[in-house]
């Protein structure tokens, strides 16, 4: 490393270089490489998946009808709605530089992100391991994986969040649980809409550069990173890779992961839908 | 079994350090590989795994399994090169079994596996004691493991 964070502001992004973009990053890296912490936005809406979800997590009919592309990431987490009212944020660094363990690796790479937040007077923290919340309600969706010899943890920020569009997405058994998936969703999952895009990323670009000492460096996709982003949008739009890997049956009941410690799960018929969903 | 620095090894197993991985050979050319318990502990509690296909051939250091712990997805890469010859469904539908018991779950079974490539591994124990001791501490010292 040269003690330099190449930050790389990818601007507007297609719904699959938007994924792609951190999928590259992380495939490039190799061994002594600065990390790059970059940005994007979505340019569309679009649904995305974590790796070991199946499909028949969603409502692909639905997706369809919206316009929503559904994309497959080969990071952690459940399905997710992802648009143009979102900012993304990844942080991506040689594998032999991460931490070792993966709680470290969020405690360390997800920090940041928090103090950032906090900086601009959202009382933000991790739980959990890796969710960022203020006042209770998550703010920021994350995930992490290795890909190729690159570590990455991505996250979003919501400035508007359409809760009702994300419950729709999801395949649910009854209109009983999708009500109070709703309901879950809109009192633990919080947009930050006192927050604009703009000034947001120089305030996380110094926490991360103060985090990590390393002075931050604007600077663009190289050669390489360039193709191996090519790459993964290329496997992104991959049918077969959007089907995923072979998985077991899904679990009998449904169960929908809020944030931290908040589940909606499925009821045994004749069960009462009420509090206790944690 | 042993006990080495708090955890359980099979010293008649082989163990491939960089990768935090076991083998153990089932037969002439055909092995079975799982994952060490500091690389279990290290990873968190499994919720998925995934495999590579079985009849994929696998040179050093490609991917036979993939595993997500805590919305973290990452690579199992194999030590050896081989041959998928099966995976361990069991694991596939029950991954915590692998945290919980990371020596009593194989994860894939490779064939072709040239008998020098397991002469590389570390095997018995004057060889695991002192990497394993060595890893652990360093594991602890990195606050991976709790003391």
């Amino acid at each position: 490393m040269s003690g330099v964070l190449r930050v790389v502001d990818a601007g507007q992004l297609s719904a699959a270089r938007s994924q792609a973009l951190y999928h590259g990053l992380a495939a490039a890296m190799a061994p002594g490489d600065d990390p790059v912490l970059a940005f994007s936005r979505p340019a569309e809406p679009y649904v995305c998946i974590g790796y070991h979800r199946r499909l028949e997590e969603l409502e692909l009919d639905t997706c369809a009808r919206l316009g929503l592309p559904v994309l497959r990431r080969q990071i952690g987490g459940g399905p997710v709605y992802l648009d143009t009212d979102q900012l993304f944020f990844a942080l991506a660094l040689p594998a032999s530089d991460a931490p070792a363990g993966v709680a470290r690796i969020y405690e360390e790479l997800l920090t940041p992100a928090a103090a950032a937040l906090r900086s601009l007077g959202i009382d933000a923290a991790l739980a959990g391991g890796s969710d960022i919340v203020a006042a209770g309600r998550k703010v920021s969706g994350t995930a992490g994986g290795q890909i190729g010899d690159g570590v990455v943890v991505v996250g979003n920020l919501m400035f508007v969040f359409p809760h009702d569009v994300m419950v729709s997405v999801l395949a649910l058994p009854d209109a009983a649980m999708r009500a109070e998936c709703l309901a879950l969703m809109r009192e633990h999952v919080a947009p930050l809409p006192q927050l604009r895009e703009a000034p947001l990323k120089p305030v996380l670009t110094a926490a991360y550069a103060r985090a990590f000492a390393l002075e931050p460096r604007a600077d663009c996709l190289s050669r390489r990173e360039r193709a191996a982003v090519d790459g993964w949008e290329a496997r992104l739009c991959d049918p077969s890779w959007t089907r995923g890997p072979e998985l077991p049956p899904l679990p009998p009941r449904r169960a929908v992961k809020i944030r931290d410690g908040v589940w909606c799960r499925e009821r045994e018929r004749g069960e009462l839908v009420g509090a206790g969903a944690r | 079994m042993v006990s080495i620095a708090g955890f359980e090894l099979d010293l008649s197993r082989r163990y491939a350090p960089v990768e935090d991985l076991w083998l153990t050979e089932v037969s002439e050319g055909v092995v079975r590989i799982g994952l060490d318990p500091l690389g279990a502990q290290s990873a968190g509690d499994l919720i998925a795994i995934s495999f590579a296909a079985v009849g994929s051939a696998l040179t050093v250091g490609e991917t036979f399994a993939t595993i997500e712990a805590a919305k973290f997805v990452g690579p199992l890469r194999t030590p050896v090169a081989g041959t998928v010859a099966a995976v361990n469904a069991d694991a596939l539908r029950a991954p915590a079994t692998i945290s919980a018991s990371p020596l009593g779950v194989w994860l894939v079974e490779l064939r072709d596996v040239r008998p020098e490539a397991l002469g590389a591994l570390l095997y018995g124990e004057p060889a695991v004691r002192p990497w394993f001791e060595t890893a652990v501490a360093r594991a602890r010292n990195e606050g991976v493991l709790a003391e």
